[in-house]
């Protein structure tokens, strides 16, 4: 690594460290402007509240698992010049089929471990999908992000269509894993009742696709198609072809992050929502946050775990949870601000420039007075 | 059970209402997702994929009921609570509007970036702060009292009588018959207009030719608050609460200019259709079946359930329908290319 990159990776990480801690310092005034305590509540909350419990840690570990997957999903493709927000859609859509198979299989043959056979539907399913808007984009012409944007609500409405339907809803319109699906208890256990297993399996991906974005000659080719899709027809490399490779693999990672996030507990609930769920948006979240580098994914995708689990929590009544969303979403868009307007050499040039001129217009006003 | 069964007519308690349209609600509809979709148009044209339409709309529709219930219990007459919330939903419109441009345009962020992240800040805090208004932990909704609340329905309803229809019919029409040709007209025949499709077009090459790109992206963008002030009060009106969810609707204008091919009649003929969907949904919802005919109670809990499960696969179509529609067009182009090359 030379100093250049050395420089720009540190630059990152000073914006987003910066940016997260100036925008929990400026809530944190604003809460305590609300109401004294709040504030602080928040933030004891937050930073170190889970630290002497263990189930709260294996908690946000589990949570852990399917972001950190999901956002290896979208990093991977944002690599490839691609912005792939069908993640939310796939990881749905993976939970529901499995749900789905996983009920007619009991039913058929309740004795029998079916895991390893709804693991594979389950990312068929989510594959599919990606591959449908591989389709839509390289022969049809369609834009990704449109196309996928508009795939999420069809596959979220297709949701709420078959948990809906008679005999499957429980009287409160939750739809539980507990009783439906004995798999589960066989799939879910942890190593010092801390480590989930799901985390394991998730950090070994997340390490191994990590590898080949950085150190191998693919991870190379990868960036050339990003950057330059051009030169990188003339080289020989063939767009298509590497492009169908990246869906496939972010289907079947997406997919697994399906499993892991509908299935993380004995008692896992499938919501009826009228929006997007949310976990699909916070793997394009912690991309973002992480500012595309795959090494610092796991520790963001650690903070928005981290964040979503104990937002369940908040010991404070008449506040919503929802200001830890409010927060994410202020963070989000303070990093690149941040970023632009202090490490980017044109936009300092530009502040500079209107800096000179303000002083300027200042000096004539005064010697015009004068 | 055969599935198609509970659509037969005969089994149906008020199937007369879903077939009768002709109402303020569908006005309403057509008029905010119209209206939405002319915004999303604009910002196209000036080669703005604004996803942020849905964070806007949330700001907008919150700003409007949130000012509306400020003003629910004076002694205001409804013509200036409506005009006092609408200056609500204008005010929160331009404050997102600017950050989601100034991001944007001046900042060049990423767009798509950009517009997730003010839809999840837009839905975050008008969450928070509609909980924090109304301390009701189980319905988070906010409720206000303007032009189409049912108070003011009857007193319209009262001074004039038209075919069982109230005079407020006529409202969202009158607007929509003026705002269509306008923005068709600032489009295509103004030189502002000109000027964002050229930036839209070519970024590089019409600030060469000596546009202020910047410039028009930003009056572009900014455009369109006007616009979207007009459909959240329409959306307010519609759905007479909030609860810091627009079902998607900024999304769906966005497909409607895919859909219309980026013009401007097209796009209004292809709302029309697609409002009179999401009302047919919204209405099949509601069917009963009739006691007299089935008199199983279970039955018909069973068929009640269904035409509630109908409605998602209807919305579902909507955002299937823009996605076949390219597919069939896109497949039509590259047919006629195919005859061309042949014939020569």
């Amino acid at each position: 690594m030379n100093f250049k990159s050395l420089n720009k990776s540190l630059n990152k990480l000073i914006a987003t460290i910066f940016s997260i801690f100036f925008i929990f310092f400026i809530f944190w005034i604003f809460l305590f402007s609300l109401n004294g305590q709040d504030g602080n509540i928040l933030i004891r909350n937050i930073f170190f509240d889970w630290i002497f419990s263990k189930q709260q840690i294996l908690k946000i570990l589990k949570m852990l698992a399917p972001l950190l997957l999901g956002s290896l999903a979208v990093l991977l493709c944002y690599k490839s010049g691609i912005i792939n927000l069908s993640v939310i859609g796939q990881m749905s859509l993976s939970g529901l089929v499995i749900f789905f198979v996983g009920l007619k299989l009991k039913e058929y043959n309740s004795e029998v471990n079916w895991l390893p056979l709804l693991v594979l539907v389950g990312i068929l399913a989510a594959v599919s999908l990606s591959v449908l808007i591989f389709i839509l984009k390289i022969y049809f012409n369609i834009n990704e992000v449109l196309s996928s944007i508009f795939l999420n609500f069809v596959v979220m409405y297709f949701f709420r269509f078959l948990v809906k339907r008679p005999n499957i809803l429980d009287p409160n319109d939750k739809l539980s894993t507990k009783d439906s699906l004995g798999f589960m208890i066989q799939f879910n256990f942890s190593v010092f009742e801390i480590i989930p297993i799901s985390l394991i399996f998730s950090f070994f991906i997340f390490v191994f696709i990590g590898y080949i974005l950085l150190r191998t000659r693919y991870g190379l080719k990868l960036k050339l198609i990003n950057k330059y899709k051009k030169s990188a027809k003339y080289v020989g490399l063939n767009y298509k072809r590497n492009i169908f490779k990246i869906f496939i693999i972010s289907g079947i990672i997406s997919g697994l992050a399906g499993l892991f996030y509908y299935f993380k507990n004995d008692n896992s609930k499938l919501f009826l929502s009228d929006a997007l769920p949310n976990n699909g948006f916070d793997t394009i979240i912690i991309v973002w946050l992480s500012q595309y580098s795959v090494v610092g994914l796991p520790f963001i995708a650690f903070f928005i775990s981290l964040i979503r689990t104990q937002q369940e929590v908040i010991p404070i009544s008449h506040i919503s949870p929802e200001i830890l969303q409010i927060i994410i979403g202020t963070i989000l868009l303070f990093i690149p601000f941040i970023s632009q307007l202090f490490f980017n050499k044109k936009q300092k040039q530009k502040m500079k420039e209107t800096f000179i001129k303000l002083k300027l217009i200042f000096n004539k006003e005064r010697f015009i007075k004068k | 059970m055969n599935s198609w069964i509970p659509l037969n007519p005969n089994l149906v308690y008020n199937w007369y209402d879903v077939r009768n349209f002709l109402e303020t609600n569908t006005l309403l509809i057509f008029g905010f997702i119209l209206l939405i979709a002319l915004t999303s148009l604009i910002c196209f044209k000036s080669g703005i994929i604004n996803i942020a339409l849905e964070g806007q709309f949330i700001m907008g529709v919150f700003g409007f009921v949130l000012f509306g219930s400020f003003v629910k219990k004076s002694g205001l007459n409804i013509y200036s609570k409506t005009f006092i919330s609408i200056i609500g939903a204008f005010v929160f419109l331009t404050i997102i509007t600017f950050i989601f441009s100034f991001l944007t345009i001046t900042l060049k962020i990423n767009q798509i970036l950009v517009g997730i992240g003010l839809n999840i800040i837009a839905s975050a805090v008008s969450l928070f702060f509609t909980l924090m208004i109304t301390d009701d932990v189980a319905f988070r909704d906010l409720h206000f009292d303007t032009f189409y609340s049912v108070e003011a329905k009857l007193i319209y309803q009262n001074i004039i009588n038209l075919k069982n229809q109230s005079i407020d019919l006529f409202l969202p029409l009158l607007i929509l018959i003026f705002i269509v040709p306008f923005v068709w007209f600032f489009i295509e025949k103004t030189t502002i207009g000109f000027r964002i499709r050229a930036t839209g077009k070519d970024l590089k090459m019409s600030k060469t030719i000596g546009i202020k790109s910047e410039k028009y992206q930003y009056i572009a963008v900014m455009s369109g608050v006007f616009l979207m002030t007009i459909a959240s009060w329409f959306f307010a009106e519609w759905n007479h609460k909030f609860s810091g969810n627009v079902f998607g609707f900024g999304y769906l204008g966005l497909s409607l200019v895919i859909l219309g091919r980026e013009k401007v009649w097209s796009i209004t003929i292809f709302t029309l259709l697609i409002s009179t969907l999401i009302l047919f949904t919204s209405k099949i919802t509601k069917l009963e079946p009739n006691p007299n005919i089935i008199i199983d109670p279970k039955k018909r809990e069973e068929f009640k359930k269904f035409y509630n499960s109908l409605e998602d696969i209807f919305n579902a179509s909507i955002y299937l329908i823009p996605i076949l529609s390219l597919v069939i067009y896109e497949s039509i182009k590259k047919l006629k290319k195919f005859r061309l090359k042949k014939n020569f």
